[in-house]
């Protein structure tokens, strides 16, 4: 058990140190240029980038997989961006979520917000933009974890201790 | 010898009737007649004769045979009475054979004392009985008269041969002939003829007499005026209504004057001619003309005119019938003036659809452009969005190499170019949009300020600001901002060559702000400036020419109205006016 335990710990630790960089992003978007190009930009700023076309080859890569952040199209070919929107959130809420549309308006960027989106923007944006918001983004979900991992670490470390004694 | 007088007087009396009624016969031409005067003619000396005594008078005893033709013609007439003869030819034929025969005989010796007396009584008896006979059969007033008198001949006959009283046979003889005057007087043939021709034409005067009278009360109530002229024109006789329609108070002012005193002065030679000939050859005219009134008022009239003939077809005059229809026509008049209008109205109507009509497909068409530019618009936002990824890539890729200068402004103007794109997409789709406004109180001075933050001022453009106090209306902010911004640029690009100032204020004016966008740029020509604010309009290489189209339709949905005034090379000023207060069109927008 302590074995088990400690090898918990060191993982979360591990991870820990890794947050930095390497971050996942996965890309939903069915346009190929786009999405090649996003890409290439991302990983130019040194992100693990995913690709999914289509919201089912979204669901399933993240059941698979852990992403930190999502850029999702609001126009795919199989399903309204906002029902992806609203199934990822379902299943993984901390997953930061940024809407992408070529649909400017109000009421569906509240929308969005209220689906369960941390982001909204509009095609085209800027690349530099798009990556303040990125990176933003990813601050404040690693803010979050610490705060979860602190508490998490805590619990172990008090955890171990009981069972140590 | 008093009696002598007495018969010789008779005998005269029997004269008289003979030619009495020779006279009748020559009247009513009746045979029948005919062979009583004829046979009284005869009768006569005979009676003379036989009542004085024939022994007394020294002439032929034959004369005595003059009293058969008598005797027959009565018997003829009542055997053909019985037996219906209506064509008394053959009777007569048969007296005239009696009278020839008894002429003969008066010259032929013949015991004329015996034979005559009974031969009378016998043809008597017969007469008698057949005029009996008769009068059962037909029971007419005549037949008895006939009979009766015949009852009276034989009877004085009687008399004389049994040796009555002379005065039996006297007054006999003065009844038979009374009677035999009364039988032709009340021959019901002619009497009925004479009685029944006579209620007849009683009775055909009564009908006349009242259809007569049905027409005078048609001639009199009818409201159209009736006049009977001669044929010179001369009235003859009219109705109440022509006293009326005319102007005279009576008929006897009416009568004698001509029909040409009632007809206006022009035309009246037209209508003589129309009457004249039409009258004469067709015997019918209707048509209008202009009457005068005895006071000289002229009014028009519709006359139907009708020549009259007799029996033998000759002229003798007209009816006229005429009708004052001042007011058929004033009806006319004003239903012509109507239509004419109307017809002007009608003209100006589909000018006006043909117009709207117009207006309509332009901005259908527009929308349609619209609709369609959104969808383009919206599928070049992907592209957009991959080759303003694909630059930024190159660009950081190419970050810390040595690269040309060209290289630099390449990349940029890749960049402007996608960012001029995004412009013209986000023009597009903001003209094609139905954004509802939303309306707010904002200050208009903050709203200028901000929009102005958003413009990208060159160097060689001043820009001058100048507010007047707080104007607050209701407005959309947003898209207020979005004019202003346009407003601005557009008055930057016109001084990009050259350079200039750019002066904005606001200015509060009686229940509006005007906002005023002036620049020192190259101005606009004076035949574009009713167009710049048409979609699609522009004198520029760049830019599709929605900006000004979609101002004016932002200005508009806020009640406003928006201005503009040019000088080439001197520069423009456009002005936006807005209204402080929505009032209750808000609902409407």
């Amino acid at each position: 058990m302590k074995v088990q335990l400690s090898r918990l710990l060191y993982q979360h630790e591990g991870r820990r140190c890794v947050t930095i960089a390497n971050q996942k992003i996965l890309i939903v978007e069915d346009d190929k240029n786009i999405r090649e190009t996003m890409k290439n930009i991302l990983e130019q700023n040194g992100y693990e980038i995913d690709e999914a076309e289509t919201g089912e080859e979204a669901e399933q890569k993240i059941q698979t997989k852990f992403y930190n952040l999502a850029l999702l199209d609001i126009k795919l070919p199989d399903m309204d961006g906002t029902k992806l929107l609203t199934k990822l959130h379902k299943d993984t809420p901390k997953m930061m979520k940024i809407m992408v549309t070529g649909y400017p308006s109000l009421e569906n960027a509240i929308e969005a917000l209220n689906q369960g989106a941390d982001a909204y923007v509009t095609k085209p944006v800027k690349p530099a933009k798009l990556l303040e918001i990125i990176k933003e983004k990813l601050e404040e979900q690693s803010k979050a974890e610490k705060m979860t991992e602190g508490k998490v670490t805590e619990w172990i470390k008090s955890r171990a201790k009981q069972l140590e004694e | 010898m008093g009696y002598a007088a007495l018969w010789s007087s008779l005998a005269l009396l029997s004269m008289l009737l003979a030619t009495g009624f020779a006279y009748m016969y020559y009247k009513d031409k009746d045979k029948r007649k005919l062979i009583f005067a004829i046979s009284f003619v005869f009768t006569a000396p005979n009676h003379i004769i036989m009542d004085i005594g024939w022994e007394n008078i020294p002439i032929n005893e034959g004369l005595l045979w003059g009293i058969f033709p008598l005797l027959s013609a009565v018997l003829i007439v009542v055997i053909s009475g019985i037996l219906d003869m209506k064509d008394f030819d053959k009777p007569f034929k048969i007296f005239l054979a009696v009278l020839g025969a008894s002429t003969i005989l008066m010259f032929i010796p013949l015991p004329t004392k015996f034979i005559i007396p009974p031969l009378c009584q016998s043809i008597s008896a017969v007469s008698i009985t057949a005029s009996s006979i008769l009068y059962i059969k037909k029971r007419e007033i005549s037949n008895l008269m006939f009979l009766l008198s015949l009852i009276c001949f034989t009877f004085s006959g009687l008399a004389i041969g049994l040796g009555f009283e002379a005065y039996f046979t006297i007054f006999s003889y003065a009844f038979a002939y009374i009677f035999i005057g009364l039988v032709f007087i009340t021959s019901q043939d002619n009497m009925k003829g004479t009685v029944a021709s006579f209620f007849t034409l009683k009775k055909e005067l009564k009908t006349t007499q009242e259809r007569l009278t049905n027409i005078e009360l048609g001639f009199s109530a009818s409201t159209d005026a009736i006049v009977i002229l001669d044929t010179k024109g001369n009235v003859v006789e009219c109705n109440q209504s022509t006293l009326g329609i005319l102007g005279f108070s009576t008929k006897e002012e009416m009568t004698e004057k001509n029909v040409f005193s009632f007809l206006a002065q022009q035309g009246q030679n037209e209508t003589t001619n129309i009457l004249s000939k039409n009258l004469t050859a067709n015997t019918h005219w209707k048509g209008e003309i202009t009457a005068v009134t005895k006071d000289g008022v002229e009014f028009p009239a519709e006359i139907s005119a009708t020549a009259i003939k007799n029996d033998s077809g000759k002229h003798t005059g007209f009816v006229v019938i005429a009708n004052d229809i001042t007011r058929r026509k004033q009806i006319e008049e004003t239903l012509r003036n109507y239509s004419e209008h109307l017809e002007e109205l009608v003209q100006k109507r589909t000018l006006a659809l043909e117009e709207s009509q117009e207006r309509l497909v332009k901005t259908e068409r527009l929308a349609a452009i619209g609709q369609a530019a959104t969808m383009v618009g919206h599928d070049l936002r992907n592209p957009l969005q991959a080759i303003e990824n694909a630059t930024h890539f190159i660009s950081t890729e190419l970050e810390g190499l040595p690269i040309s200068e060209k290289t630099k402004e390449t990349i940029q103007i890749i960049h402007n170019s996608i960012m001029y794109a995004d412009k013209i997409v986000n023009d597009l789709m903001y003209f094609a949009s139905t954004r509802k406004p939303a309306f707010m109180k904002e200050n208009v001075n903050t709203i200028v300020k901000e929009s102005i933050s958003h413009v990208c001022v060159p160097e060689n453009v001043k820009t001058v600001v100048e507010f007047d106090d707080t104007c607050e209306t209701e407005v959309d902010r947003d898209m207020l901002k979005r004019v202003f911004i346009n407003l601005a640029v557009n008055g930057i690009q016109a001084m990009e060559k050259n350079g200039g100032t750019l002066k904005v204020s606001t200015k509060r004016a009686n229940g509006s702000v005007k906002i005023k966008f002036e620049d020192t740029g190259i101005g606009i020509k004076k035949e574009n400036l009713k167009k710049i604010f048409t979609p699609f309009f522009t004198t520029r290489a760049q830019g599709m020419g929605l900006g000004l189209s979609t101002c004016k339709r932002i200005v508009e949905i806020h009640n406003g109205f928006i201005t503009v005034n040019s000088k080439t090379s001197e520069g423009s000023t456009f002005t936006v006016t807005l209204p402080t207060r929505r009032q209750e069109v808000r609902n409407n927008s």
